[in-house]
């Protein structure tokens, strides 16, 4: 599951032009990403027409709502590594 | 009109080029090194290049535009570096906390409630928009 700055359309477009598959939340307000704590204090780099930007972060939830495991880089040009995240998957779930 | 100049703004704007394809794809393949010293070394040797060549005695409008180009893009991508750092706010959730309710639309306008993810384990990401 995503949560992400794109409005419903663009989350459609890009699950179509990208092969997305699963939960794809809409939050151009940043409305979700504040209650979570993850918005970007660097306000250097925000973007035109948006209150802000998330900062990239893979969280695994148990399934009491609790969080297990947490990626998230200090440096915005990073992402969480497919294989990284696989093993943690592995290791939590 | 094919002087230094232009032939030093053009070995920058291919620098730039080559460079910024090599890095970006690597982003793409979630794969940047964390040293990244080789990318910065050429993008800098680009933007001085680029300098060189715009303000050299020989310039002309080719090697102006190559220059200008190898400049701002090459200034552009090391602001951007520069610039990376994510302002982690004190409050952010952290392993072992319960997460907080939530609801939000998907694509086709329905509503989602983060209460329909108890008894089910979830991998939840962040991330930016495509803007």
């Amino acid at each position: 599951m995503a949560v992400c700055t794109d409005t419903p359309e663009q989350i459609a477009n890009g699950r179509k032009k990208h092969g997305l598959t699963g939960t794809f939340l809409a939050d151009p307000k940043l409305e979700v990403t504040d209650l979570f704590g993850l918005r970007n204090l660097n306000t250097a780099l925000r973007p035109p027409g948006l209150p802000g930007l998330p900062i990239p972060t893979t969280l695994l939830i148990d399934s009491e709502g609790i969080v297990r495991w947490k990626d998230q880089s200090a440096d915005y040009m990073q992402r969480s590594n497919p294989d990284y995240v696989r093993a943690a998957l592995n290791e939590y779930f | 009109m094919l002087t230094i100049a232009t032939d030093i703004a053009a070995l920058a704007v291919v620098l730039l080029v080559l460079t910024t394809m090599v890095w970006f794809k690597r982003v793409g393949r979630v794969a940047i090194p964390d040293n990244r010293f080789v990318f910065l070394l050429l993008w800098w040797l680009a933007v001085l290049l680029g300098a060189a060549s715009f303000f050299s005695s020989q310039a002309n409008w080719l090697s102006g535009i190559y220059g200008a180009l190898a400049i701002l893009g090459g200034g552009t991508l090391l602001a951007l570096y520069a610039l990376r750092k994510q302002g982690v706010g004190e409050e952010a959730i952290s392993v072992g906390e319960a997460i907080p309710h939530f609801s939000a639309v998907d694509e086709e306008g329905v509503i989602f409630d983060s209460l329909a993810m108890a008894g089910s384990p979830v991998l939840l990401k962040f991330f930016r928009g495509h803007w």
